[in-house]
């Protein structure tokens, strides 16, 4: 069954002559527990892409469906709460609440839905993510991986079935980028979650189930990640000491 | 582009949105300033102009100098005008009279009657020793025209005058009375009089500078070259105070508090615009980056944000300039036919060169000065950070949230607010400021109510009044003056003073007692302090006093008159009579305990069909020993004065309150604009557009209630001080807290905090969340 259904998106700034067509009638489906790597060159289109299925951002055309809905046909307000219930996101630059602890960050999804948060599975979550100890620190007395590894608890408490990220290891080191996509990896087998990463890593993008490349707007499946491994398109991916 | 300061006016046409708020910030600052000083500054010159007709124009007198000194002091080349002018009987105490009319003599010359007074206001003034000038209450206290003939009565004999005119240089002192009137004759003429009746002359000589600018030069010169002291030296305290001469304490306080209130002014445009130019700076951290990246000096950052400043002024400060002075031209038609009175011959369409002046030089001034601190702040901005993302998030310190109870989003906004220490102190006290000028000067206008006896609900438009408060008028004249056209109510009340009495308070030997006609009781009744006066009424033993620090008598006490004893039940803010010990009983306890029957005086208010023929039969009731005043013109004064006072603090404190609203505006927009991305991160994760609005409405709302709890906590203590001491002290009411006040204040703040959510709240909820997140 598919969690994901993209169908036929195009996104267009601008108008006339000035017009950019960012995105141009893609179409793919993702089944529910599949981790995919979308890749492609810089301003190929793949933020917009990402931006449009968590819907950050609206297409031009298309439809993006999640488990069945079409999100687009909600009001905003509906498609705040399901954006918070159903989509977890993991950006680059990590987007930590400065103000807020480790686990007040990590709750944070679950306070805005005004629920009582799960303290068995917030405990499991820190564990997991190896922050118990940091649990009560700002994301300033952090390192890196470790505010990463606490973006990644945020958009994991709610269980979303459908997790985001866009270029999650783009500011770690070699180390903390391999814990962090084996703990992405763990937790989509651990709680069936979708997951759709952004990466310029090709190293990285070869340990996703499926590898999606983006290039003019355009969208070409390159199935699965052992399949094209060496390819010279997987090559033209990769950026400059993104090496792993 | 010759230098990269051309970039300005390009960057200006590119971020005209940004700069609204900021071109307005000195559009109002402008506006402010030209508006307040056009205003007053036309005041000044129709008070100027008044002042002169009342008082005459003439800017010193000097005492006991010889001929020969005034005829030297003449011809000096800074004087414009000089005369002489002496005067018998001012106070009416001597038996001279005009008609049946008691007289004040005058004996000037030309030059003071027609140059440095302008006395004449109809015929002419004496032109030979036959002819006397009448002050012009003379028409109808004597019945007399231009060209009549009156005799004037002197112990030592009459002397026969033709009226040439009417007028004095005195307008006030004989409006609207017909007791006394003035008599003007000629020099001659009034020196034959004196010698006739064995008085001694002392003419005082009036002299009129060419400018009034050099006036103090002047008289140092004049003391010295003739030998005077202080002594012989009065100036013209109106006149010379009006044109910022005066040496007199109380014309340099004006003075003074203009200079306050115009520095008031001036920090307060400062803090608008320099708030406003800070958010417009922390809006465009990753452009001052850019230029700090691509080679630009701090030097050079600095002379760009000030340039830049300077060029909003070339639009705002003549839209300023203008809008202000068609407000003034609002203002001044108000203030001449809407209020009348004293400012009833103001220009309305008056330009004012320093109205102008003024506005012009706050813009710069403050824009130069507001610009100071941003620019310095753009001139820090790291080419790294700036370009990297958001300095003001990543410079400010990070304090736990503590969140236990209520919402994430409203414990986030109070966060941000309380966050940084230095900027909730200062908005705190920008509220609080308000507050606390608002709750004291709402006292001020209290104790200024409380001066004003012209608005209380009693105050006569016309009073008889025995000479030296005698029990002189009769009861029944009362009633014949009900009878009269015209007359609305009339009431009469009697008066003696030091009447021997002792009292159960220790330390009483005499009291002034004085009477209330049902009348005044009931009027009274909106005045009761304390106690009740329900048993003063009819023949009682029930009195009360008025309410005084100064007085000793208090509720409960009792005193013997005459063998009677009376218990005073209650005390009053204030009274006809003024002084201390006063007794006030009703009109039959009165008679009782005195054995007198007279009033000595009658008060009279007129209704709408009153006219000259109504004054002419009043003042025909009364005798040469009852002195007739109109007061009318003195009471619509007294009004205009009030309503002018009120204006004046009413239009002061809603500067404050516009300012204080534009400060937290900026300064909310500035906190939201710092945390644009952080608030684009919220929203991609599940914020939704209410919970953001909550969040920054939190953040507003924690500045406005520590403002209020702040504004109220110093602001309430500190009304109830003043209060006691100005009101209650001295008038007897009690201080309540002014509870329709204290709701507008809050209403006030709650608006701004509202108005300061609004601008940001669509801003970024009108961002798309991508944008938001990519934001610096």
């Amino acid at each position: 069954m598919n969690l994901l259904e993209v169908k036929s998106i195009s996104k267009t700034y601008g108008e006339g002559d000035t017009a950019v067509h960012a995105l141009k009638k893609i179409s793919f489906s993702v089944p529910k527990g599949e981790f995919v790597a979308i890749v492609g060159e810089s301003g190929s289109g793949k933020s917009t892409l990402l931006n449009m299925i968590g819907a950050l951002d609206t297409p031009s055309f298309g439809k993006v469906y999640i488990d069945g809905k079409d999100i687009f046909a909600m009001k905003e307000r509906s498609l705040t709460v399901f954006r918070r219930r159903n989509i977890g996101f993991i950006f680059q630059s990590f987007n930590l609440i400065p103000e807020l602890t480790v686990e007040q960050n990590i709750l944070f999804p679950v306070l805005l839905d005004y629920q009582k948060p799960n303290r068995r599975y917030l405990e499991e979550l820190l564990s997991v993510l190896n922050l118990t100890d940091r649990r009560h620190h700002l994301p300033s007395q952090l390192s890196g991986g470790q505010q990463q590894r606490a973006a990644i608890g945020r958009a994991l408490i709610t269980r979303p079935a459908l997790i985001l990220a866009d270029e999650p290891t783009g500011n770690l080191d070699t180390q903390n980028s391999r814990e962090v996509i084996s703990l992405l990896k763990e937790a989509s087998k651990k709680y069936e979650q979708t997951i759709i990463m952004i990466t310029h890593s090709q190293g990285i993008a070869q340990t996703a189930d499926r590898i999606l490349q983006v290039s003019d707007g355009e969208l070409t499946d390159f199935g699965r990640a052992q399949d094209v491994r060496g390819t010279s398109a997987m090559r033209g991916t990769e950026r400059k000491g993104d090496r792993q | 582009m010759k230098s990269y300061l051309s970039l300005i006016p390009i960057s200006a046409r590119i971020h005209r949105r940004q700069n609204r708020m900021t071109l307005l910030c000195i559009v109002i600052s402008v506006f402010l300033v030209t508006a307040i000083f056009s205003v007053a500054d036309t005041f000044v010159r129709a008070t100027d102009k008044s002042m002169k007709e009342k008082h005459g124009s003439w800017h010193i007198r000097l005492d006991n100098i010889s001929q020969e000194t005034g005829d030297k002091i003449s011809r000096r080349a800074d004087v414009m005008a000089a005369g002489w002018s002496d005067s018998f009987n001012l106070d009416a105490d001597h038996p001279y009279y005009i008609g049946e009319k008691k007289a004040a003599l005058y004996g000037a010359d030309e030059t003071y009657l027609s140059q440095l007074t302008s006395s004449l206001e109809e015929g002419g003034i004496p032109q030979n020793d036959n002819e006397v000038m009448l002050s012009s209450n003379a028409k109808l206290a004597l019945d007399v025209q231009v060209g009549s003939l009156v005799t004037l009565r002197t112990p030592a004999g009459d002397t026969d005058f033709t009226v040439s005119g009417f007028g004095s240089d005195d307008k006030k002192y004989y409006q609207g009375q017909m007791y006394m009137t003035a008599v003007y004759m000629s020099r001659n003429s009034f020196h034959t009089i004196m010698a006739a009746n064995a008085i001694e002359e002392h003419p005082s000589y009036y002299v009129q500078f060419q400018k009034i600018s050099g006036a103090s030069e002047s008289i140092a010169d004049m003391k010295q070259q003739y030998d005077l002291t202080d002594e012989n030296i009065s100036e013209n305290t109106a006149v010379m105070g009006i044109s910022g001469q005066s040496s007199s304490q109380s014309f340099n306080g004006i003075y003074q508090i203009a200079a306050m209130l115009f520095v008031l002014v001036l920090l307060a445009g400062v803090l608008m615009i320099s708030g406003s130019l800070n958010s417009n700076i922390s809006q465009r951290t990753q452009f001052f980056g850019m230029m700090r990246c691509i080679g630009a000096s701090r030097r050079q950052i600095v002379r760009f944000v000030r340039l830049e400043a300077l060029n909003w002024c070339k639009t705002a400060v003549p839209v300023g300039l203008i809008f202000g002075t068609l407000v003034s031209f609002g203002i001044c038609a108000y203030l001449r036919y809407g209020i009348g009175g004293e400012f009833a011959s103001m220009q309305v369409f008056a330009i004012s060169p320093a109205g102008l002046i003024s506005g012009m030089l706050v813009g710069i001034v403050t824009v130069l000065l507001a610009a100071q601190a941003p620019a310095k702040r753009a001139a820090r901005t790291s080419p790294v950070s700036a370009v990297s993302g958001n300095s003001e998030a990543a410079a400010s310190k990070r304090r736990v949230i503590r969140h236990n109870v209520g919402r994430i989003e409203q414990t986030l906004g109070i966060h941000h607010a309380a966050g940084s220490r230095k900027n909730w102190i200062l908005m705190t006290s920008s509220f609080a400021l308000t507050i606390i000028i608002a709750l004291c000067f709402s006292v001020g206008i209290d104790f200024a109510r409380g001066l004003m006896p012209s608005l209380k609900s009693w105050q006569p438009d016309l009073f008889l009044n025995g000479y030296n408060n005698a029990l002189v008028l009769e009861q029944h004249t009362k009633d014949v003056i009900l009878d009269i056209s015209g007359v609305d109510r009339a009431f009469g009340t009697a008066y003696l003073d030091h009447i021997p009495a002792t009292s159960s308070r220790p330390g009483i030997d005499y009291i002034n007692l004085e009477s209330y006609d049902e009348n005044l009781l009931k009027n009274a009744e909106d005045e009761v302090v304390q106690g009740n006066l329900r048993d003063i009424s009819g023949d009682s033993n029930k009195v009360m006093t008025v309410y005084s620090k100064d007085n000793p008598l208090k509720i409960g006490d009792t005193i013997q008159i005459a063998g009677n004893e009376v218990e005073v039940t209650c005390s009053v803010s204030g009274s006809l009579f003024p002084g201390e010990r006063l007794v006030i009983c009703s009109q039959e306890t009165f008679e009782r305990l005195t054995g007198a029957d007279g009033l000595t005086m009658i008060g009279i208010q007129l209704d709408e069909d009153a006219d000259e023929g109504t004054i002419q039969q009043i003042n025909k009731l009364t005798g040469s020993d009852v002195i007739f005043t109109d007061t009318r013109v003195q009471n619509r004064e007294s009004n205009t004065t009030y309503m002018a006072l009120r204006l004046g603090v009413y239009g002061f404190l809603s500067i404050i309150g516009m300012v204080t609203m534009f400060y937290i505006m900026n300064s909310i927009s500035i906190s939201v604009a710092a945390r644009t991305k952080q608030y684009g991160a919220m929203r991609a994760v599940g914020m939704d557009g209410t919970q953001l609005i909550l969040m920054i409405m939190a953040e507003a709302f924690t500045y406005a209630v520590s403002g209020l709890i702040c504004g109220f906590g110093i602001g309430l203590p500190l009304s109830y001080l003043l209060y006691d001491q100005l009101v209650t002290r001295h008038m007897g009411m009690v201080w309540h807290p002014p509870v329709a006040l204290l709701c507008l204040i809050v209403l006030f703040v709650a608006v701004c905090a509202a108005a300061a959510v609004y601008a940001p709240a669509k801003r970024i909820r009108n961002m798309a969340i991508t944008e938001t997140i990519n934001e610096l």
